[in-house]
């Protein structure tokens, strides 16, 4: 089952407040490595370079992308997932960078093909990805949302 | 113009606070036991403790115990529920498998290769080397230590845990915000920042009970802590001691039980024999600890 944020995680978040609701699969603990825990692993196979792609360790990633959305599709609510819009966390990269890496919305895509995801938050500079700085990006500075979502809407949902 | 409600993007999502507010609120009824409350999650098992409360009860138990744990000076803890992410299958294995369980410190630990050394709280010094020796090569060889932080066996076991370098787990009888004997705590300390202390113990139930009723959740959480480990390692244990309701958990758990030669030659003690006859291991030299132990990748054999 997935966890909900309520006020004994709230301070470890911040920016989040009482009114968002927010749920999670797994905790990550940073800074402990890949061997750490079972969230752990998912989240280093899941975080593999795309530059990767092609070589025998890459399958880690794929399956780690399967896992994730199998996970996420017991527990979403069916009719959210049908009339839903999945919005993914942007990668640390800009599209045209030879490292982005659309993870998020591959996982999404698992949790059903027909899912109405739309890349609406996205990066407009390439920063270090978050597992690999010691503070988190400036998000504020270095994303964008789009203000046009019927660019990256789903035309059968039209 | 009404509008629709928005559709609930989850079927169902587990709040650790809330769980933890309808586990206190069981236990405040005083006919709750580990095994009626186990007996009740086998009856109804996709249920939550919330599901047998109501919301304002637990929510005012969340409130209470939250503040509890605060006044105690516990600013961080965490909650694990039985089904959520990150609460381990191996705690089903227990007898009366506990719903929710309080823990200190770095969770992640549940997940290494442990090993339980336990034992009487008034130990021989010959048994108090014995641990500090087994303790030492045990961590050499990539297990985590977990024990109940009593006096005697446990604490010395903790302490060679860290003296040695290796990491430790104190599966407490108390619940986070108490500490017994108070003579351990700065270990406890130690351990919930450094490592991991876990409770099932409810606090309020616990601060309304006296000394004697308190008593019996000690060795409710051997039971636990057998779950936990791959082993169970009895250095030295009276006739009556708790360690031995570990060490018929262990059996019935499935998980390695050994018990040292010198309990055998004790004319005194009638369950090493009989724990041996039920499936417990002798140990006469370390080797016969490490050949029935699992290798794993943090091991230096």
């Amino acid at each position: 089952m997935l966890t909900r944020i309520d006020d004994l995680h709230r301070p470890d978040h911040y920016r989040l407040d009482p009114t968002d609701e927010c749920f999670f699969i797994g905790e990550y603990t940073a800074g402990r490595g890949f061997a750490h825990s079972t969230t752990n692993q998912l989240i280093y196979n899941l975080k593999k370079t795309v530059d990767r792609r092609g070589t025998p360790e890459y399958w880690h990633k794929e399956e780690a992308i399967r896992r994730a959305g199998r996970a996420l599709s017991l527990f979403l609510n069916p009719e959210f997932v049908r009339h839903g819009t999945f919005v993914p966390v942007p990668p640390s990269c800009v599209p045209d960078d030879p490292l982005y890496d659309d993870r998020i919305t591959q996982v999404i895509r698992q949790i059903d093909p027909n899912v109405d995801a739309r890349e609406i938050v996205r990066q407009i500079v390439s920063t270090p990805g978050a597992h690999l700085v010691q503070v988190g990006p400036a998000l504020r500075s270095s994303t964008t949302t789009m203000k046009s979502w019927n660019r990256w809407s789903n035309p059968s949902r039209q | 113009m009404a509008t629709a409600a928005p559709l609930p993007p989850t079927l169902r999502a587990i709040s650790p606070l809330k769980e933890m507010g309808a586990y206190e609120a069981l236990w405040a009824k005083s006919e709750t036991t580990f095994k009626s409350l186990a007996q009740k999650f086998r009856e109804f098992p996709d249920r939550l403790p919330s599901d047998f409360v109501a919301e304002y009860e637990a929510d005012y138990f969340a409130r209470l115990v939250l503040g509890m744990l605060r006044e105690s000076g516990i600013a961080q803890f965490g909650i694990r529920v039985h089904r959520a992410g990150e609460y381990p299958h191996k705690f089903r294995d227990a007898e009366d498998p506990v719903e929710v369980l309080y823990y200190r410190g770095w969770w992640d630990l549940v997940e290494t290769p442990s090993v339980a050394v336990v034992g009487t709280r008034e130990p021989s010094p010959q048994a108090i080397e014995n641990t500090s020796r087994i303790v030492k090569l045990l961590v050499n060889d990539g297990y985590t230590i977990a024990s109940g932080l009593a006096r005697g066996i446990d604490t010395a076991a903790h302490k060679a845990a860290i003296e040695s370098g290796g990491k430790t787990i104190a599966v407490i009888g108390t619940p986070l915000n108490r500490i017994y004997p108070k003579e351990n705590s700065l270990l406890q300390e130690n351990i919930a920042e450094k490592f991991l202390v876990i409770s099932q113990v409810p606090v309020f139930r616990y601060s309304k009970q006296t000394y004697t009723r308190n008593r019996t959740f000690f060795p409710e959480r051997n039971k636990t802590m057998s779950a936990l480990t791959e082993a169970t390692i009895i250095v030295e244990a009276g006739r009556t001691s708790g360690t031995l309701i570990q060490a018929r958990a262990a059996l019935l758990q499935r998980r390695k039980l050994f018990i040292l030669e010198s309990s055998f030659r004790n004319p005194a003690l009638t369950w090493p024999a009989e724990l041996e006859s039920m499936g417990a291991i002798r140990v006469r030299t370390y080797e016969d600890i490490r050949k029935n132990l699992r290798p794993h990748a943090d091991s230096n054999r």
